[in-house]
């Protein structure tokens, strides 16, 4: 498979200068492709997507290491590739995860969520990509947790932007 | 019956038809018309007539078919007679339709062979009658029948060689074997004798296309009876039972046979016809398999050691001859596999004791031929050709020649001295390049061929022959080793030329150039390491005697100064110091350590880009060799020492010092330079790992200012050490603190060190845990990196336990465990950190916990209870996985039960002292694991249980822990048992033996307890009588692995004692489905002899064999005719 190289990347380790954005907390940090590790989180054509597959080649005998990242992009499942000189940097997104209460689900799957501050919002949808994908199924799990004095968890991915909602549980009251 | 003929053939034509000519209900009618026949209860009237009357082959092969299940299916019904005249008319059938398709022709002659075998068994009669055919056949001169005759004889074999190739005839492996050992008594010789003769006849007749064709069979008859794999007097246990087809079996007849094998014109005949069909691929390869079996031939034939002198004799006069006209490339892997079983199984002894006039030429012969082989072996790689024979063939012959090298033996020593001179330098010739060597040059098509990382690398691939190739350049360290210097200085003058150029402004690259260089050195390297160093894994690393010898010798008269001149200046300066007067070794060396040097300063000019990271890998890799043995060695051990190499690399020498630092700046420079090459990171981090772990310079090496430098560098994580890939971070962590167990000059020093290395790491987790706003802090990308990398680092601190250190690394990890708990709460929605926590825990378990005292685990314990604790706070509700947490979910249940077998296995492996008297409130083991236990169950659903490292871990986990201690397991939560028992159930269904082997022990060990403490009722007692059932039709109906036989008696055994109603119900339930009043009687009478009055009911140990030994009757009377196979 050939690939076409675009790279974003800056080249070498030495300079340090990310944009630390507005949040005060950056977006992303640059790390050089070696240290990645399978698992982990990269951006791959500026899509935050979580590390799948991770292996080196090289060019010739006596090339030098390349990493070759197969990636699944967090918001849409879709997998990306990408193949770069291990000595270049590639970026890293700051994928943070927040709980919720679910307050409620509508038939539309957009969640009235709450904090443990208390606040709320209602701006989430229910996916394909949360581990229970059906509106129907969200109820039964509310209705069984309230029957236990327990509540319905979801957490909440963030990165790069973007919002999506992934894991869906039954848990004790987050406050 | 020529209705049910016709119907036949219209079944047949039905199902042979296109898919577009008939139904898909047409073709299933069709089937079962044709299973109808297969099953039919007596069928032999109506095959016998169908073989007289029908012309359809398919239908002949299907009658065929059900005349051989028939059979034997039904056997014991059949009176002697009846069974006498099937075999005399299917042999006449066979005779008389000379026009028979083969494939109607082979199931025939098959369903004869079992005929035959099957008899014997009953009548205790040899093979004779058939045999007596076979050669009256044979002798009729009418060459379709002889053909008959040999697919005849070919069908016996495999069906008497109770291997796969054996037909199934629902008899236990004991008889088969029994038969096998009786046809290997009476009739495999006769075989191969008659086969001989008719071979040597035919070998005189006019070669037309049938006769050729006859040869052939016969050929591979005879084929098949040198490869046979003869029924050893012992047989060894977990042979016991199984059919499978040995691979590479030596020839190993039984003493009888020594008459027919030891004449003095067998070899040479197959010699002779070898030279006849050697042009034949099918009837060369026959020939020389069985050239090659007779060159293994062994064992009791063989009276004593002058016979086995006279046949080698024979054997290599013969085989000399062959030689003689030439090996065709199509031969080269018959006569590699030929020397190489020669010297697989005659003692050198033996060869040393054969006359110098043919040992001597043989040996000649052999180096030839081996030259040979390299050269075309490089000739195919330069090809890029698939099938590589002569790699393959090389490696054979270079493993004879190993064994001559390495051993004393008086085989004439100048002779193997100049064979292995030749063979070194075609070797090193074939792999350098032009003008020295004659390796092609790579085009650029090649130069871009892409590498992956599972590529085998050419250290792994050819290991084979590079230790042999080593092994004879130490039989001759005066030219071998000079040359190998030689080549090294001037490729290194060459390549440090080529860097300089490119410093120069305006340099144009030259790869190509480079690219040969690199080339060059990389097997230089891999040739020298070889060379210099034997194999020394598992023991000792010693400098080779010879070398040492050679060292000694070359040393006399001169004096070290201009070895140590040369060694301290030829690092840098070469030009300046004379070569000649240097000790050979050191030399050597001493261009390892060029390279390394003009390497690093490359780097420094900015020149990475230039070099090759497979050479420095290879570098690094010969250093480390290199250093295990010859740096800073142990005088003692050896008888006499050479005064350079003590005076180069010794203890307590300026030369040994400055080497040592030399190598761990090498060392630290790799680590900073080549964190994007994984490779030289592992490499340089086992050349690391093997100077720490020899005391003697691990002593040393903490004295250097490097080490300590690394060590700093490493725990403030300070760049560009943050580059290396995750698992080098773990590596160099262990390394470090390994390096710290060594003995220190002065405490002070140590306890420094410990700081630097370990408390270092924990002022940054202490840093990071201390953040204000710690629940908002922790979820920024810089302090989860930081947080993952120092969960590798404790992992890497684990990895160093030893008893000598536990005491401090116990102390240190203990803290650090009860942070990880705080962090997998701040933490339980970061997969990645939690699977990292899991594992620091794991490592505990692993490599700490055998070592730790009672007062030590007990606090383990508390830590693994409140991390489990925090785990299922967030875990327990996670009924469904999310699609892609799954692989994490997976692995960490993985290293969840991993930690808990290694927790249960404290109860076994324990070097700590016992507690001392006074400490209560123990906590024990298989409390902890029970908590992780009721943990995991709920999380076990039927999707995880199909990864098959998962589902064994956990089966393994859950029978360990029945065994020892069964009223845990039985005192589960009801709804825990029953999921448990879910895993069991799905376990029993799994393709893996292993896993059902699993499943069965864990119902026994359940069962037994049931019984013994009479809980007739409770949970257990109840789920138990599910599994009665399920076993019961496992073992009687289903197919089943003979191997878990003794393991599902016991099981059967256990379950009918505790559900011995139901059991009754169910031979009660079985019975009546038997339509047929004969094998309603004969079940019945299984069944009571299966459990007869005299045996009672009770698991305890005289039962429990008797149940065995009337189980194994029961399973080889019953399986038999319920099992319609």
């Amino acid at each position: 498979m050939k690939f076409n190289i675009q790279h974003p990347h800056t080249t070498m380790a030495d300079d340090h200068d990310f944009d630390t954005g507005t949040s005060g907390a950056a977006e992303s940090v640059p790390i050089q492709c070696s240290a990645l590790r399978k698992g982990g989180y990269v951006c791959i054509k500026q899509k935050a997507c979580k590390i799948v597959e991770m292996s080196t080649s090289k060019t010739g005998k006596h090339g030098h290491a390349k990493v070759h990242l197969v990636g699944i992009e967090i918001f849409t499942g879709k997998k990306f590739e990408d193949v770069c000189p291990s000595t270049h940097n590639m970026m890293v997104p700051n994928v943070l995860r927040k709980e919720y209460e679910v307050v409620d689900i509508d038939s539309d799957g957009f969640f009235t969520l709450m904090t443990i501050e208390g606040e709320t919002r209602d701006d989430l949808k229910l996916t394909d990509l949360a581990s229970v994908s059906r509106v129907d199924d969200v109820i039964a799990m509310k209705e069984k947790a309230e029957k236990e004095n327990n509540v319905v968890i979801v957490t909440a991915w963030s990165a790069m932007g973007d919002e999506i909602i992934k894991d869906v549980k039954i848990g004790k009251p987050l406050a | 019956m020529e209705a049910k003929i016709r119907e036949l053939e219209e079944a047949s034509q039905a199902l042979l038809a296109p898919p577009n000519v008939v139904s898909q209900q047409e073709r299933q009618e069709a089937e079962n018309v044709l299973l109808n026949l297969r099953k039919s209860h007596m069928p032999y009237e109506l095959c016998h007539y169908i073989l007289e009357n029908c012309t359809n082959d398919y239908v002949l092969f299907h009658a065929a078919s059900t005349l051989k299940e028939a059979v034997i299916r039904e056997w014991s019904l059949l009176s002697s007679d009846h069974i006498q005249s099937l075999r005399s008319s299917l042999l006449a059938f066979v005779t008389q339709r000379s026009q028979l398709q083969p494939y109607v022709r082979e199931q025939i002659l098959a369903t004869l062979a079992v005929i035959v075998k099957r008899a014997r068994l009953d009548t205790n009669e040899g093979s004779s009658g058939v045999l007596t055919d076979i050669a009256r056949l044979v002798g009729s001169g009418d060459l379709s029948l002889q053909l008959i005759a040999c697919s005849l004889l070919t069908a016996l074999l495999n069906e008497y060689s109770s291997s796969s190739r054996a037909s199934d005839v629902g008899l236990p492996w004991e008889l088969h074997c029994k038969c096998k050992t009786a046809f290997e008594t009476e009739e495999l010789q006769q075989v191969l004798s008659f086969c001989l003769q008719v071979l040597g006849e035919l070998e005189e007749q006019q070669k037309s296309r049938e006769v050729t064709a006859v040869f052939n069979r016969v050929l591979a008859i005879i084929e098949q009876v040198l490869t046979w794999d003869f029924v050893p007097k012992h047989i060894p246990r977990r042979n016991v039972g199984t059919f499978v087809l040995e691979q590479n079996v030596s020839f190993r007849p039984p003493r009888k046979w020594s008459n027919l094998l030891l004449k003095e014109g067998l070899v040479p005949m197959m010699f002779r016809v070898h030279s006849k069909v050697r042009q034949h691929p099918e009837m060369a390869n026959h020939s020389l398999q069985c050239l090659s079996q007779l060159a293994s031939l062994n064992g009791p034939v063989f009276a004593d050691r002058e016979v086995s002198r006279e046949y080698l004799t024979m054997y290599i006069t013969t085989f000399l001859h062959f030689l003689s006209g030439g090996v065709e490339d199509q031969e080269a892997l018959g006569v590699a596999s030929i020397i190489s079983q020669l010297f697989v199984f005659f003692p050198l002894r033996v060869f040393a004791s054969l006359p110098k006039e043919l040992i001597t030429p043989f040996l000649q012969s052999m180096a030839a031929i081996t030259n040979m082989f390299c050269l075309a072996a490089a000739k195919e790689e330069s090809l890029h050709e698939d099938d590589q024979k002569h790699l393959e063939a090389l490696q054979k012959t270079l493993d004879a020649w190993s064994t001559i090298a390495n051993e004393d033996v008086g085989l004439p020593e100048e002779c193997i001295t100049q064979h292995a001179l030749s063979i070194f330098n075609t070797y090193l010739q074939c792999h350098l390049a032009p003008p020295e060597g004659s390796r092609s040059a790579l085009n650029s098509e090649e130069d871009d061929e892409e590498y992956e990382e599972q590529d085998e690398s050419d250290r792994e691939k050819f290991q084979g022959m590079l230790i042999a190739i080593g092994a004879f350049g130490r039989r001759v360290p005066s030219h071998s080793l000079p040359l190998i210097s030689r080549l090294l200085e001037s490729r290194i003058s060459s390549l440090n030329l080529q860097l300089h150029n490119l410093k120069q402004p305006g340099a144009v690259n030259s790869t190509p150039t480079l690219g040969i260089l690199f080339e060059d050195l990389h097997w230089l390297l891999l040739v020298a390491g070889h060379v210099m160093m034997d194999e020394a894994e598992g023991e000792t690393p010693m400098i080779p005697s010879s070398i040492m010898q050679y060292s000694i010798e070359q040393s006399k008269g001169r004096d070290c100064q201009s070895t140590l001149a040369f060694l301290a200046t030829a690092i840098n300066d070469p030009a300046s110091v004379s070569a000649d007067q240097v000790d050979p070794v050191v030399r050597l060396t001493s261009s390892v350590f060029r390279l390394c040097a003009i390497e690093s300063s490359a780097i420094e000019v900015g020149l990475a880009g230039h070099i090759s990271p497979e050479v420095t890998s290879s570098c690094m890799w010969f250093l480390r060799r290199w250093a295990r043995a010859y740096l800073l060695p142990d005088e003692t051990y050896y008888t006499e020492m050479s005064m350079p190499l003590t005076m180069a690399f010794g203890r307590d020498t300026e030369g040994g010092q400055f080497v040592l630092s030399f190598l761990i700046n090498k060392v630290v420079s790799n680590i900073q330079a080549w964190g994007s090459e994984a490779g030289i990171i592992e490499d340089t981090l086992s050349l690391l790992l093997a100077m720490v772990e020899k005391r003697a310079t691990c002593t040393q090496l903490v004295k250097c200012e490097a080490v300590w430098k690394l060590a700093k560098d490493f725990s403030a994580n300070q760049h560009p050490l943050d580059t290396l890939p995750v698992s080098a971070k773990r590596t160099l962590c262990q390394t470090l603190v390994l390096a710290g167990s060594a003995k220190f000059e002065k405490d002070e020093n140590k306890n420094e060190y410990w700081q630097l290395v370990l408390q270092s790491l924990e002022q940054r987790l202490q840093v990071v845990m201390s953040q204000p706003d710690l629940r908002r802090s922790l979820h920024s990308e810089a302090s989860k990196a930081e947080v993952l990398c120092l969960l590798d680092c404790l992992c890497g601190v684990t990895e160093a336990s030893r008893m000598d250190n536990i005491q401090l690394l116990f102390n240190f990890m203990h803290p650090m465990m009860q942070h990880c708990v705080k962090l997998l709460d701040f933490y339980h929605n970061y997969e990645e950190v939690i699977g990292l926590i899991l594992e620091v825990f794991s490592a505990v378990a692993n490599q700490q916990i055998c070592y730790l005292s009672p007062a030590n685990c007990k606090k383990f314990y508390e830590a693994v209870l409140s991390m489990m604790q925090i785990y299922a706070q967030h875990n327990i509700g996670r009924k469904t996985i999310s699609k892609d947490v799954e692989d994490f979910q997976f692995k960490d249940l993985c290293t969840f039960m991993e930690m808990l077998t290694n927790i249960l296995s404290k109860d076994f492996i324990d070097f700590a002292a016992p507690a001392e008297d006074g400490e209560e409130d123990e906590v024990f083991a298989v409390d902890v694991v029970l908590y992780g236990l009721n943990i995991i169950i709920p999380l076990m659903s039927e999707e995880l249980l199909k990864f098959p490292a998962l589902c064994s871990s956990y089966m393994r986990l859950t029978v360990y822990l029945a065994e020892i201690y069964p009223h845990k397991v039985c005192e589960l939560p009801e709804d825990l048992l029953r999921t448990l028992f879910t895993s069991v159930d799905l376990g029993l269904a799994n393709v893996s033996t292993d896993i059902v082997k699993i499943g069965m022990e864990f119902l026994t060990s359940i069962a037994s307890h049931v019984f013994h403490n009479k809980m007739i009722g409770s949970n257990p007692h109840q789920a138990l009588s599910h599994f009665l059932k399920l076993v019961f039709r496992m073992l009687l109906m289903e197919s089943f692995d003979m191997d878990l036989m003794d393991t599902a008696s016991e099981t059967f055994f256990a379950l009918i004692c505790c559900h011995q109603e139901l059991y009754q119900k169910l031979v009660g339930e079985l019975l009546t489905q038997q339509s047929n009043s004969e094998s309603h009687q004969r079940l019945l009478k299984a069944f009571t002899e299966l459990t007869p009055p005299s045996l009672q009911l009770n698991i305890q140990r005289s039962f429990k064999n008797q149940f065995r030994e009337n189980f194994e009757l029961f399973l080889v009377n019953v399986r038999g005719f319920l099992c319609i196979k």
